[in-house]
């Protein structure tokens, strides 16, 4: 079956409240580097996933379920799909 | 009494917890591998050992949770039977969900490799079922993330329904901040499943069952699944 290519930027938080070790430890060497300004750090992930899709929308579902799935952990973090964008048409789909 | 121990690409305390079962207790425990969609017939227990299941890329444990041989771990679950989830094991069963809860890295951002005390809060489970009651064990803790978190009303039901098997504490038996080595809310050791045959813990009881290894607490912990089993 023939469908498109997209491309998606996903966003991986940890959900406000969630202790960050690693954002921590960072902002403290901010600091340390004189960059007194810094209130605050967190640190996510940011992931791309190609995924073959009819249209859009199929490609939004695809990437919403992989999300919730897999990707990221509901106990601690939260999830957005940043972009969505058409890579190249008529790719086959694998399997 | 047959025990199966499941090997993911990345374990590394699978050996230790076949040697401790086979050789020190006479159990017939076996190697499952993850990609194996059934457990050996009758099998009685099963051990999630740990390690860093596939490199604990992502989240510790994420990717072994959603592994073949989970379904048939899930379904040994839900009879009833009991699961033991060691380090890497306990983030397993959080990842899949038959844990509640998550873990994030330890609050020192230390890997800490150490020896810790625990206390045993909850009898009913098939892994303190012989202890008395709050004895203290002393166990090796070997991680990064074992720093337990969940929301407050989890917290409550772990709490009230005495849930929560073992906290770390001093060698008296006290749950001090200081005798907490991840930062785990309620100084959490390990927690079991509402129907108490699913446990999860960080401490190594395989690697303090001889007495060259420096304790043998974790025998307490292996006499009592064997006892609950009847073998």
């Amino acid at each position: 079956m023939t469908s498109e290519l997209y491309k998606a930027r996903v966003v991986i938080q940890l959900n406000d409240g969630v202790n960050d070790p690693q954002g921590l430890t960072v902002c403290d060497s901010l600091h340390e580097l004189g960059f007194a300004q810094v209130r605050n750090v967190r640190i996510g992930k940011m992931i791309t996933i190609e995924v073959a899709a009819t249209n859009t929308d199929e490609a939004q579902v695809f990437v919403t379920a992989m999300c919730s799935d897999l990707l990221a952990n509901p106990v601690i973090e939260s999830f957005e799909i940043e972009t969505l964008e058409l890579v190249s048409e008529g790719v086959e789909a694998s399997s | 009494m047959k025990a199966a121990v499941v090997v993911f690409p990345g374990s590394n305390c699978d050996a230790d917890t076949l040697y401790v079962l086979k050789d020190l207790l006479g159990v017939d425990a076996r190697y499952v591998w993850h990609r194996e969609n059934s457990l050996h017939e009758s099998t009685n227990l099963v051990v999630l050992p740990g390690g860093f299941s596939h490199g604990d890329y992502l989240r510790t444990g994420a990717m072994a949770a959603r592994a073949p041989i989970m379904a048939a771990v899930r379904n040994h679950a839900a009879y009833g039977k009991p699961v033991l989830g060691i380090c890497n094991g306990f983030q397993i069963l959080l990842e899949a969900g038959l844990l509640p809860g998550a873990m994030l890295p330890n609050t020192s951002t230390e890997f800490r490799c150490e020896w810790v005390h625990i206390r045993v809060d909850s009898l009913e489970t098939p892994v303190s079922s012989t202890c008395r009651p709050e004895q203290v064990l002393r166990l090796p803790i070997a991680h990064g993330e074992g720093n337990y978190v969940i929301d407050h009303d989890g917290l409550s039901e772990l709490q009230d329904q005495e849930r929560i098997v073992y906290r770390y504490t001093t060698a008296d038996g006290v749950d001090s901040p200081d005798a907490n080595p991840n930062g785990s809310m309620d100084n959490i050791a390990g927690i079991c499943n509402s129907n108490r045959n699913v446990v999860g813990m960080m401490p190594h009881p395989e690697r303090a069952s001889e007495k060259s290894l420096g304790s043998m607490d974790g025998l307490k912990i292996w006499e009592s699944i064997l006892n609950g089993i009847g073998a």
